[in-house]
């Protein structure tokens, strides 16, 4: 596999540095004040003295979203938390709010080579639905489509561009929690994020990605074939050809983080997609709130029970449902946050 | 990308839709050879097929051969009713002639539609001439071969014209048996899988407690009632066969009655089999094939949900039928067909060339079959009428009671003795 890969060696405006408790590693601006991890946000960022040179920045995708978008979209997110924590609103996120840029990998390269495959046809074939009444017997005629597989041959040698590969090892997770990116509208990168913007710094080097980039390629060579064979399903495919001209560009794509405190004093990170604006988060629930309102009803409850009692001098299915329902806070609030705490971390 | 047509051994390039991508399918079945000659390689004789041998023989110097083919039985390849599939049966049916060209001396024959193979009627010269259609699934792609013999057969065809009281005697010893003549003869096979839901009213006896005044007394009695049931039913037909000869060609009665034909025996497709053989090319279009094939399933799937219901009171069923997995096949089925004279009039045998299953036409003995009836018709009218003196004399109804069955009985005897007699007359 021949390769190409570009090395920054002009970053002086940034500094490298690590958090310690998830251990990822950033290009800080130099002039920036001690900060927590952007991603984790459960410890400050520490320089790193370790470590090569990251590769160099070669594409980014600018982020979409302006202020008043970003409110709206923090907006909703904390909607519809019950008993909401405190912290969690989103002025106080939008306060928090930090832009991020994250590396991808985009891939170039040329396939020349056999290929062996089953493809599906779609056919269609005359069947029929009868019916006896009183009438007797009538027919209607029924077309349905049957799909044949067929082997197919042949030789590709097509050039492929910007398929886009992980630079970090959490790349798969993050883009199922915050979403895909547009990578049409990239633009060249400038150099000026260097000293204003916090830059996430790879995990995996082109070396890392030989299996899965060949994969990837076999998908899009099967995908072609497929078109070339004008065949609708695809059921086997293989690739016995070479990849060659592997280029390697170091693309970073933007992303919002900001944090909320939870009772317990614990930082909860919020990931905003800075090209879709879809928001990622754990949204906790406050016990204390719930269990307040919980007490509320438990007064009015007992309250109105003894009314009744003196009045019809029988309240105990009145006492058991009034009883029962001042405990449905509680059990919402402590249902809630169950479900939110299965959500995984920001990756 | 410059790659030669057949790069990939039994694949041949074709148009792709993508450039850079160069695309090779599987190449298509090409056309058999459409004319062979058969000769024999010892002394340059005939050659023919013949059935003891179950290879080709030559009928001067004894040479015989085996034909190479594979037996396939119910397995053989069968066809979807694909839009492609209907359309070239309906093309193919309106356009196709058959020709033939004799390379021995070189008569050029137009031979009626339906004769895929002969032998030239001028030089006597067997080299098949085959004109196929175009359409693969269209022509006869497996075939039951000839099994039984014509000296195995003509002893069963004198027993069976020694046959029924109802034939002249003398038949057996003095009717003049024609050569039998080896016909292949095109049938369709089809298959399908069907989903039936039925709704009906089904009646069902049940156990009623009532009071009889006349004894004071509650008493048991059978009553049936009728309530609104529905079911399904799944069932997959396989390999119902319909004759592809039009009716004016062949008696359609007489071939049902030597069927069934065993399709465990089919063997691939090999114009061997047909060297001084006739072949009749399929006159049924599929469409109406398939029409007649779903008739007999439409009364089978009719008489399943009846037994589905679980009772033999069943009424006001409706069915609604779904069909899938329908396939066929264009098979060739052996027959020998044979007649034989007797007393100036011409009688037609038909026989099984797998089974040697039997049916023909018979004289009938009218002068016989009208003195036996007429008897069996007058003892039951003299035993009725016996019977109503007696009755009259003793007072005795159950003594008329017993004339008038007997006579029925026996007028009925006689009329179903003539009407087989005519069936008999017609087939045998």
């Amino acid at each position: 596999m021949s390769e190409q890969i570009n090395i920054n060696t002009t970053s002086h405006q940034s500094s490298l540095k690590a958090c310690a408790a998830c251990h990822r590693v950033f290009q800080v601006p130099v002039h920036w004040p001690v900060i927590a991890c952007p991603v984790c946000q459960q410890a400050q960022l520490i320089p790193v003295t370790t470590g090569g040179n990251p590769p160099a920045i070669e594409l980014i995708l600018k982020p979409n979203l302006n202020p008043e978008n970003l409110h709206d979209r923090l907006t909703q997110f904390c909607k519809g938390t019950p008993f909401a924590v405190p912290d969690l609103n989103p002025e106080n996120l939008m306060n928090r709010i930090l832009l991020l840029y994250w590396p991808m990998w985009l891939t170039d390269a040329d396939l020349n080579g056999e290929w062996d495959a089953v493809f599906g046809y779609e056919y269609q074939v005359e069947s029929t639905r009868e019916q006896m009444g009183g009438s007797g017997w009538s027919s209607q005629k029924v077309i349905k489509t049957r799909i044949k597989e067929e082997p197919r041959k042949g030789f590709i040698n097509r050039h492929y561009d910007n398929l886009i590969s992980p630079a970090l090892h959490t790349h798969q997770e993050r883009l199922s929690q915050i979403g895909a990116y547009d990578i049409n509208t990239m633009s060249a990168f400038q150099g000026g994020v260097f000293g204003q913007n916090i830059i996430e710094v790879n995990t995996l080097w082109p070396k890392d990605l030989d299996d899965f980039v060949k994969q990837e390629l076999s998908k899009l060579a099967s995908r072609d074939a497929q078109k070339a064979a004008d065949a609708q399903h695809p059921k086997t495919f293989t690739y016995y050809g070479e990849f060659n001209n592997f280029h390697w560009t170091q693309a970073i794509m933007p992303i919002f983080t900001c944090f909320y405190e939870d009772e317990k004093g614990t930082r909860q990170a919020i990931a905003v997609n800075g090209q879709t604006g879809q928001v990622y988060g754990r949204r906790m629930a406050s016990m204390k709130k719930a269990w307040l309102l919980t007490g509320i009803l438990l007064v009015i409850a007992t309250i109105i029970m003894l009314v009744l009692y003196f009045i019809i001098k029988d309240f105990s299915l009145c006492a058991a449902s009034a009883f029962i329902l001042a405990f449905i806070p509680a059990i919402r609030a402590s249902t809630w946050n169950s479900k939110e705490k299965t959500k995984p971390p920001m990756a | 990308m410059q790659v030669p047509k057949y790069y990939f051994p039994g694949f041949e390039q074709i148009p792709s839709k993508l450039e850079g991508v160069l695309v090779f399918a599987p190449i298509p079945e090409k056309d058999k050879e459409q004319v062979r000659s058969y000769a024999c390689p010892q002394c340059g004789g005939e050659l023919k097929f013949d059935v003891n041998t179950s290879g080709m023989a030559c009928i001067y110097c004894g040479f015989s051969a085996a034909v190479s083919t594979a037996v396939v039985g119910k397995d053989a390849q069968t066809f979807e009713f694909t839009l492609e599939n209907i359309q070239a049966a309906e093309q193919e049916w309106e356009t196709d002639r058959q020709l033939l060209h004799c390379d021995n001396c070189g008569a050029e024959l137009s031979y009626p539609k339906g004769a895929i193979a002969s032998s030239c009627p001028y030089c006597g010269s067997n080299k098949v001439n085959l004109s196929l259609p175009k359409t693969k699934s269209l022509r006869p792609q497996v075939l039951v071969p000839f099994k039984a013999t014509p000296e195995a057969l003509k002893p069963h065809i004198h027993e069976w014209l020694g046959k029924g009281w109802m034939h002249p005697k003398e038949l057996k010893d003095i009717a003049q048996i024609e050569k039998l003549n080896p016909i292949y003869l095109p049938y369709w096979t089809f298959s399908a899988a069907i989903d039936a839901n039925w709704e009906a009213e089904v009646g069902h006896y049940e156990t009623e407690q009532y009071y009889d005044s006349s004894s004071k007394s509650y008493k048991t009695r059978q009553v049936l009632r009728w309530r609104w049931e529905s079911g399904r039913v799944y069932h997959h037909f396989k390999d119902i066969t319909v004759n592809g000869v039009h009716p004016n060609r062949i008696n359609h009665e007489m071939l049902k009655a030597i069927e069934p034909f065993r399709l465990e025996d089919l063997v691939l497709f090999s114009p061997d089999y047909l060297v001084g053989m006739n072949v009749q090319a399929y006159e049924t279009p599929l469409k109406d094939a398939w029409e007649s094939a779903r008739q007999n399933m439409r009364t089978a799937t009719n008489q399943i949900c009846h037994s589905d219901t679980g009772s033999s009171h069943v009424r006001n069923m409706s069915i609604d039928m779904d069909y899938d997995e329908e396939e066929w096949r264009y098979v060739l089925l052996p027959v020998y067909m044979a007649g034989y004279s007797f007393m100036n009039h011409h009688y037609n045998i038909m026989l099984n060339g797998q089974t040697g299953k039997m049916a023909g036409n018979k004289p009938v003995d009218w002068k016989k079959v009208r003195t036996i009836t007429w008897l069996i018709a007058l003892i039951a009218i003299l035993i009725s009428v016996i019977a109503g003196f007696i009755s009259a004399f003793l007072s005795d109804g159950i003594v008329l009671f017993g004339g008038i069955m007997i006579g029925s009985i026996g007028i009925a005897t006689s009329i179903a003795l003539y009407v087989q007699a005519k069936k008999a007359e017609r087939i045998s």
